[in-house]
C-alpha cells in the first residue's frame, strides 16, 4: 500500500543472471537504460536512437539467433499449444505480459494490432502475433481471450506453469520474474520477431516502439528478408 | 531563456521546500517567484479491454515561478487512482510528482501514468471520466478525460 511495497526495477545483476548470454545480457542492459530516459520525456526519441543500424528493419537486429522457445502452454481455449509446432513456418511476434497491465502491455499489443490491421488480408494471416502470460495466476485462459480480443481476435494467447514460462522467456533472452504478492507483477522489455524461413528470432523491439515501425517491418517479416 | 528559468527554479528549490512547508500563505519570503499556476490538458483513458482497470494520461503545466507537487489523483468514477512510472520490464509507484516552475510533465504511454481501479459505470467510448488532481501548495485541478479507443494516441491517427 506504500511505495515501499513496490519492486525497484530488476537490479543490473538480476537482469544479467536472467539471461542466457553475454549478447543478450547486453541487449537487455541497453534496454533497461534507454527507456528509462526515453519514456517520460518523449518516446519517439527513443526509436532512432536505439534502431540507427543500417539495414532492412528499422527494429534492432539481434546480434545472435534465437529458436523459438520448445515449451507447451495452455492456450485460450485451454487446450496445449506447443510454441514452435503451432506457429512453424510462420512470422511471429513474441511478447510476455500481463492483462492487469495498465500501460506498457496494452500500449505494445495495440501498436502491433495497429500495425497488422494495417497489412493487407491475405497477409494478416501470415504473421501470429503470440501474447504469453507473465501473471498466469491471474491471466485465465478466458480472461486473456477478453483482453486479446480488444486488440484483434486471432492473437494467441497462452499461460501456463510460471516457472515454465520464465525458462521459455530466458530461452529467448528476455527476463521474467514470478509475480511476488504485494508487488506489481514483470513484463517482458522486448518483443522479438521470428523469421518464417527459419523459425528463429531475428529481430527484437523495445518498449516504446512506435506502431508505425512495426507497419514498416511486419511486411519484411512476412517476406523472410534477413536483418 | 528557458534556461535562466530553469536555473532560478533550482537555485529557488532548497528555500521554498521549507516555506511550503511553513507557511501556506502567498507571501512566504521568496518575493520574486509568482506561486505555481497549474493547468491540466489532453486527458484521456484507453478503454480498457478489460473492465476493472483502466489507464489515464494527460498534461500537467505550471506558468508559475514555483514548483509544484502533485500530490494524489482521485476520480468520483474509480475505487481508487495511483500515479506509476512505467520501467523496462514494470513500473513503480510514484506517491508524489514534481510539476516543475515554467515546465510540464506529460503522463503518456510507456512513462508516467494513472492507474484507475474499479471504474463505475464502466466506460464507454467518448465518455467523461472526471479526475481530480491535489497539489500540496496550489488548488486542485479538476478536468474531464475523454474515453478513447484503445490503442489511441495522442497526435497519431489510427
Amino acid at each position: 500500500m506504500t511505495s515501499s511495497s513496490f519492486p525497484t526495477r530488476p537490479t543490473r545483476r538480476s537482469v544479467l543472471l536472467g539471461s542466457v548470454g553475454g549478447a543478450a545480457a547486453l541487449l537487455l542492459a541497453a534496454c533497461g537504460s534507454s527507456s528509462s530516459g526515453a519514456a517520460s520525456a518523449d518516446g519517439s526519441q527513443l526509436t532512432p536512437s536505439t534502431q540507427a543500424q543500417q539495414g532492412p528493419y528499422q527494429g534492432t537486429p539481434l546480434g545472435r539467433t534465437f529458436d523459438k522457445p520448445a515449451v507447451t502452454l495452455t492456450d485460450t481455449s485451454g487446450k496445449p499449444f506447443d510454441l514452435a509446432a503451432g506457429t512453424r513456418g510462420k512470422a511471429m511476434l513474441l511478447y510476455f505480459g500481463y492483462t492487469h497491465c495498465p500501460d506498457v502491455c496494452p500500449t505494445t499489443m495495440g501498436d502491433i494490432a495497429v500495425a497488422v490491421s494495417k497489412l493487407p488480408k491475405d497477409q494478416q494471416s501470415k504473421i501470429d502475433v503470440v501474447f504469453v502470460s507473465t501473471d498466469p495466476a491471474r491471466d485465465t485462459p478466458s480472461g486473456i481471450r477478453t483482453w486479446l480480443a480488444a486488440f484483434n481476435p486471432s492473437f494467441i494467447g497462452l499461460t501456463g506453469d510460471i516457472q515454465t514460462i520464465i525458462a521459455a522467456a530466458k530461452s529467448v533472452g528476455v527476463y521474467v520474474a514470478a509475480p511476488v504478492k504485494g508487488q506489481e507483477p514483470v513484463h517482458g522489455a522486448q518483443t522479438l520477431a521470428f523469421l518464417p524461413t527459419d523459425d528463429k528470432a531475428h529481430v527484437l523491439y523495445t518498449s516504446g516502439t512506435t506502431s508505425a515501425v512495426f507497419q514498416h517491418d511486419l511486411p519484411l517479416l512476412i517476406k523472410g528478408v534477413a536483418a | 531563456m528557458r534556461r535562466r528559468a530553469a536555473l532560478a527554479a533550482a537555485a529557488l528549490a532548497a528555500p521554498l521546500a521549507l516555506a511550503g512547508c511553513s507557511s501556506s500563505g502567498s507571501a512566504s519570503g521568496t518575493a520574486q517567484a509568482s506561486p505555481p499556476r497549474l493547468s491540466v490538458s489532453g486527458a484521456y483513458i484507453p478503454l480498457p479491454s478489460l473492465p476493472d482497470m483502466a489507464a489515464g494520461y494527460l498534461v500537467v503545466r505550471n506558468d508559475g515561478g514555483r514548483a509544484a507537487t502533485l500530490t494524489g489523483v482521485t476520480s468520483p468514477q474509480a475505487q481508487s487512482v495511483s500515479m506509476h512510472q512505467s520501467t523496462a520490464s514494470t513500473m513503480l509507484d510514484t506517491p508524489t510528482v514534481q510539476i516543475p516552475a515554467h515546465g510540464t510533465v506529460a503522463f503518456a504511454r510507456g512513462g508516467r501514468h494513472l492507474m484507475l481501479m474499479g471504474l463505475s459505470p464502466a466506460p464507454k467510448l467518448g465518455a467523461r471520466i472526471e479526475l481530480n488532481l491535489r497539489f500540496d501548495d496550489a488548488a486542485p485541478v479538476t478536468v474531464q478525460a475523454t474515453v478513447q479507443p484503445l490503442t489511441y494516441q495522442p497526435g497519431q491517427s489510427s
